[in-house]
């Protein structure tokens, strides 16, 4: 092996080879650092542009509670009418379309004020002897009704008010959440129909004002 | 087959809600879909009545049927929003601002009448007083010369639904968003806010401070700084920039800081800034590090049967902790383990106190004992240990004063009752 002679002719080629490998791998440091300096950099500020409007929005799921025809029974002075899932008619042949009472949700973003009103009294809407006309604000969903304080309403939830077209009638939440978990409540009514009540086509209005906070 | 079927509610239901719904505008008789859509038995009343009158010819049409019912559910909600819900400028005498807002509603054909409440109101325009399902409004403020008092003031942008017409108990929706006003104070007037989050020992902690001119005059905001302080001992300074601010204007302080300078604990900050007058504001936030506190556990249980075990801990590090969980060990005098139990892993929000609960069996054991918790948490271990007595129940005595109650019942009545002379 020490003893064979080397070509002059491959010593020759192979420093080309070895120079034109030098030459290729200073080409591709110049073409590696110039490409990445393009592509490349350090962040040092960032902005994001993203606009979510606000909307206040509120949908009465259930929007009208009707008994359809009916009158009271011959041998009753009254018929007592509910909104609840059973026992809703007492000495009546009505029946109720639509159990479990007016019920609405704050379907927008934004925190709201709720307050109901009703355009007549137990007179005008009924009439007769002694009629009643009341309702009742409850939770569909815990903690939907809130106080100015965040806390639970506790004095015009959850118990029967004679509902009137004076505001002393009215049932509100000063917070009305639109969190999906807590913003349904529902409104339920005990109307009292005396047998010398108004006949014909009754009816009455149930306005919910709501105003964004 | 519709023909058919219109003909034969015509026939027989002239007066019922059926032929009402077939025979005029859905949308004027919602009451009557509605009760038709609800009772589907009624329907079927009906139909069983002509079997008994009339001679019934009359098969359904399902797609009709299914047409009402799809209407129906349409029809049993209502919905009215208001996009967006609420805007907010500063006062400048004589200013004209002009507001988009978005009224929508599910009902195509719903009438919904534009109009305006607050203080306000007296300056609003609307390009449009009334509007069919949902549209855009264009209001115009004109600001006037002057308000007074100064502070926040309201422009409410109210949308109602025209009453609905035929239904017992019907519903309408009156929405408003609003655009508040601010009319600043005379003179100098700064309003701060703090944003100073909790963090951990040797975080960079982000503080923000948000000043904001509500005065007539221009601010320039000199000596702003956010001291700190520990149980009314003075920790710390951070001075921030001074900054000129000119008339609705407002800057946001931001001060990075290391929170290894300071020790875990709870903390008070007062930011403040000169003006020359000073304004103030101030919060608490918690500094953080990797300690589970055990802040009491169970010392006192009786020895008859198995009992739970509980430990209350509070998690002192900024960050949330999981799979956390103790052992238990009851030792006697001797120093010997009498009893052993291990709770279940339970998960810790950040800074969040909870009841970790187990079960331990004392069975033969009676009197003064030593328990020790280890609590184990991210690689990290809290060891308390206490006094633990476990007493017994004496069944025997129990018994013996069950009896003797009994006896004496039984003696009473007998002396008392039984023994009453006749009359």
């Amino acid at each position: 092996m020490g003893d064979e002679k080397v070509s002059p002719f491959l010593v020759f080629i192979a420093v080309i080879a070895v120079a034109v490998s030098l030459f290729s791998l200073g080409l591709i440091y110049l073409s590696a650092n110039t490409l990445f300096s393009q592509i490349s950099g350090r962040v040092t500020n960032g902005e994001t542009n993203l606009t979510v409007n606000t909307q206040t929005e509120i949908n009465f799921t259930t929007r009208a509670i009707g008994w359809g025809n009916g009158r009271v029974n011959q041998d009753a002075n009254s018929a007592s009418l509910t909104t609840f899932a059973t026992n809703n008619v007492t000495g009546g042949n009505w029946t109720l379309t639509t159990a479990g009472g007016l019920r609405i949700e704050n379907i927008g973003n934004v925190n709201v004020t709720l307050n109901l009103s009703v355009a007549k009294t137990a007179v005008t809407f009924i009439g007769g002897t002694s009629p009643v006309y009341q309702w009742n604000l409850t939770n569909v969903e815990a903690a939907s009704c809130l106080n100015s304080s965040q806390q639970n309403m506790s004095d015009r939830m959850n118990s029967w008010f004679t509902a009137t077209s004076a505001n002393t009638g009215n049932l509100w939440c000063d917070v009305f959440p639109f969190n999906s978990a807590k913003d349904t409540v529902r409104v339920d009514f005990n109307i009292t129909v005396p047998e010398n009540s108004l006949t014909g086509a009754l009816g009455d209005i149930i306005t919910a004002t709501v105003t964004a906070l | 087959m519709k023909k058919k079927y219109l003909f034969f509610m015509s026939q027989v239901l002239p007066e019922t809600t059926a032929f009402r719904l077939w025979s005029t505008s859905i949308t004027r008789n919602l009451c009557y879909l509605t009760n038709f859509c609800a009772t589907k038995s009624k329907d079927f009343v009906c139909i069983q009545k002509t079997s008994v009158n009339q001679t019934p010819h009359f098969s359904v049409n399902w797609h009709i049927v299914f047409l009402i019912i799809l209407f129906c559910s349409f029809t049993v909600s209502a919905s009215l929003g208001i996009s967006p819900a609420k805007e907010e400028i500063d006062f400048t005498p004589g200013a004209v601002h002009t507001f988009n807002f978005i009224v929508s509603s599910d009902d195509p054909n719903k009438k919904i009448k534009i109009y305006f409440d607050g203080d306000l109101a007296e300056y609003a325009v609307s390009n449009v007083e009334d509007i069919v399902g949902s549209g855009e409004v264009i209001v115009t403020l004109t600001l006037p010369n002057s308000i007074d008092p100064p502070g926040d003031h309201a422009l409410y942008f109210r949308a109602i639904e025209s009453p609905p017409e035929g239904e017992f108990l019907g519903s309408r929706i009156d929405i408003g968003a609003f655009v508040k006003v601010f009319v600043p104070y005379p003179g100098h007037y700064a309003l701060l806010y703090m944003d100073f989050p909790d963090g951990n020992v040797g975080e960079i902690i982000n503080v923000g401070l948000a000043v904001y001119n509500k005065g007539t005059q221009p601010l320039n905001l000199r000596r702003s700084k956010v001291e700190i302080y520990s149980s009314q001992t003075f920790v710390k300074t951070l001075d921030l920039p001074d900054i000129d601010l000119s008339f609705a204007g407002g800057y946001n302080h931001r001060y990075s800081f290391n929170s290894s300078e300071l020790l875990p604990g709870e903390y008070f900050s007062i930011a403040s800034v000169e003006t020359p007058e000073v304004w103030q504001t101030n919060g608490t936030f918690r500094i953080g590090s990797l300690f589970m506190n055990i802040t009491y556990f169970t010392t006192n249980i009786s020895g008859n049967s198995i009992q739970p075990f509980f430990i209350n801990v509070q998690n002192l590090w900024n960050n949330d902790a999981k799979d956390v969980y103790a052992n238990v060990n009851i030792t006697n005098s001797s120093g010997q383990s009498v009893a052993y139990m291990r709770t279940p892993s339970v998960n810790f929000a950040k800074w969040e106190q909870k009841v970790i609960q187990g079960f331990i069996d004392p069975t033969g054991l009676k009197g003064n004992y030593t328990a020790t918790v280890e609590l184990n948490y991210l690689g990290k271990t809290t060891i308390v240990s206490g006094q633990f007595f476990v007493k017994s129940i004496n069944y025997l005595l129990y018994s013996i004063i069950a009896f003797a109650l009994a006896l004496l019942l039984l003696a009473l009545y007998y002396f008392f009752i039984k023994r009453r002379p006749r009359k």
